[in-house]
């Protein structure tokens, strides 16, 4: 999510939605919507669990505006409230041209994986976000800089998207976008998320943009739901062009009446600076060629089940985790293949209308640093 | 149209056969899904996997430390004020993140919760550096000293908007301040 530095252009693009409004027709619909979480995070195998994780309570909060202009176009600002201060989530146009042709323009999550879709904390049952989309609520996060692609990724472009209906029972779903991309400083190693969501980096910080697409298929049959997808993306983060990566993704979801089966695979192959001496700069000496590798692979993993008990209470088992393979800086706690599985067992109980609570406990296996437990407890409602 | 074609033939399959009782078409619809998930699971598994075998790094063994904490010039003292504190104000690039507001004393940005404004604000560090940021005696291993170099171990390498960077000369000195103790001297 991107921090807000210029407040007005928020503020420009709700006047000018507003003006917008009073001189569009009277077939217009406007649509509010709002989730806040308010988490608390406990790490008990530690004396002070910030000295590894965030501070304990984190608030999120979020207001979205949805404009229609007629049938075939509307638009969209979504402000938020998080870690970071006030952020932009959405700032953006769609056209709808038909079913098989949409166009997005402005400020938005371009389409990557399944999670990203229900990232807001209202429309998940745990507290945090699974490890490959982690934003922040992980344990060890500095160690391991977040996730694969932290969700939500919000960043400036264009996107074309459609569905097409074989039958119906069959849909496809795909899109295609451009955006800034992750960024990084001259001569990094990895994506500097900082980077990502200061206002002045609401421009590109390379002038080349990175490119990807997702496509997903829809199979109902019966009571059952079958999404299969896949996902991809890349370009260059660093300021000179230098330094590439891609990012790939597979997912799963199979809903059977309120049970939902859901897994996701993310692969981010990175290219890291070398530096002047990469001897000093580096952990680990040159390959079996003799030359240092430049690039590292990240991936992640998540395999969730949430399985309804009665109208009020779901219960939750997840399995997720990440491993990271290549050199690191000289200065890293981790190694040259390092990885995190977590283990999480959780409950949402709705307490009234859309108001929930979420309990839940999560068991961290790392191969740098001693387990670690996390328990959290979180109010979520939605508007 | 093929995937529904699959789906009609699994959901035919179980009943079909004679003396076995006839599945539910709720109970055919769940055993399609769970067969083209499968399927599809599998595959896409088995294609990563050897994605991710193929793409890993190469990498070679543990190097030796190339940090020492020792001091490079033990017969002189290196100044905070004189000589540490001018490379600590100066503005890069227009950015003062870790600084005072010009022309508004007191009133640091303190970017990431750290403040350079003063001696003793520079030790209580940050958010994530804390009271590492200076850990005297021990240069390598204080963060205030490992993000200003090449490896820097979380985020970015300071200043934010380099190149350039500190120059040797001047990374030495911040490495023998902290190696003489890092005094407000």
């Amino acid at each position: 999510m991107i921090q807000l530095r210029y407040p007005g252009l928020g503020g420009l693009a709700a006047l000018l939605l507003l003006a917008t409004t009073r001189l569009a027709p009277a077939d217009t619909e406007r649509n509010f919507a709002g989730s806040i979480q308010l988490d608390y995070m406990a790490v008990p195998t530690q004396n002070v669990g910030r000295t590894i994780a965030l501070d304990a309570a984190t608030a999120e909060v979020s207001l979205k505006v949805t404009q229609d202009f007629g049938d075939d176009m509307s638009a969209s600002v979504k402000l938020c409230v998080g870690c970071h201060g006030v952020e932009a989530a959405m700032a953006f146009f769609d056209l709808r041209v038909a079913d098989e042709l949409s166009f997005r323009v402005g400020r938005f999550t371009p389409q990557f994986g399944s999670f990203p879709l229900r990232s807001d904390p209202a429309n998940h049952r745990t507290s945090d976000k699974p490890l490959p989309y982690d934003m922040g609520r992980m344990v060890r996060i500095g160690e391991w800089n977040l996730g694969v692609l932290p969700s939500p990724w919000v960043d400036n472009g264009v996107e074309l998207s459609g569905a097409h209906f074989f039958s119906e029972s069959i849909q496809l779903d795909y899109a295609g976008y451009a955006i800034g991309g992750p960024r990084g400083a001259a001569g990094a190693a990895d994506f500097d998320y900082k980077l990502s969501r200061s206002g002045e980096n609401y421009v590109d910080n390379n002038s080349r943009p990175s490119i990807g697409a997702r496509v997903a298929l829809n199979v109902l049959s019966g009571g059952t739901t079958v999404t299969l997808g896949a996902s991809g993306m890349a370009g260059t983060y660093d300021p000179q062009n230098h330094l590439d990566y891609q990012i790939a993704g597979g997912d799963l979801v199979v809903q059977i009446s309120r049970i939902f089966l859901r897994a996701e695979y993310l692969i981010r192959r990175t290219q890291m600076s070398l530096g002047s001496d990469p001897a000093a700069r580096f952990k680990y000496g040159p390959g079996k060629n003799g030359a240092y590798d430049p690039y590292f692979l990240k991936q992640g993993y998540d395999a969730e089940l949430e399985v309804p008990i009665d109208d009020r209470l779901d219960v939750i088992g997840r399995w997720d985790g990440l491993r990271r393979q290549g050199n690191v800086l000289r200065t890293s706690a981790l190694g040259s293949d390092s990885a995190v599985q977590r283990y999480t067992l959780g409950t949402s109980v709705r307490l009234r209308g859309a108001t929930r609570l979420k309990l839940s406990g999560e068991l961290y296996d790392f191969t740098d640093f001693q387990s670690e437990i996390a328990v959290h407890v979180a109010v979520t409602g939605a508007l | 149209m093929r995937v529904l074609r699959g789906v009609a033939a699994v959901d035919r399959a179980p009943g079909a056969r004679a003396g076995r009782r006839a599945t539910t078409p709720r109970l055919r619809s769940v055993t399609a899904g769970c067969a083209l998930a499968a399927a599809a699971v599998l595959a896409a598994a088995a294609v990563l996997a050897a994605a991710g075998c193929a793409l890993a790094p190469d990498v070679g063994p543990l190097l030796p430390s190339a940090c020492s904490d020792a001091d490079g010039q033990p017969g002189s003292t290196v100044s905070f004020a004189a000589q540490i504190r001018p490379i600590l104000d100066r503005p890069m690039a227009g950015c003062s993140c870790h600084l005072p507001a010009a022309g508004e004393p007191g009133t640091a940005t303190q970017q990431s919760g750290l403040s350079l404004g003063s001696y003793a604000s520079l030790r209580e560090g940050g958010t994530n550096s804390g009271p590492q940021i200076v850990i005297a005696g021990q240069p390598c291993a204080s963060i205030l000293y490992q993000k200003v170099s090449d490896a820097p171990p979380f985020g970015s390498r300071m200043p934010l908007s380099g190149p350039p960077f500190l120059t040797s000369d001047e990374l030495q000195l911040l490495h023998d301040w902290i190696a003489e103790g890092a005094a407000n001297n």
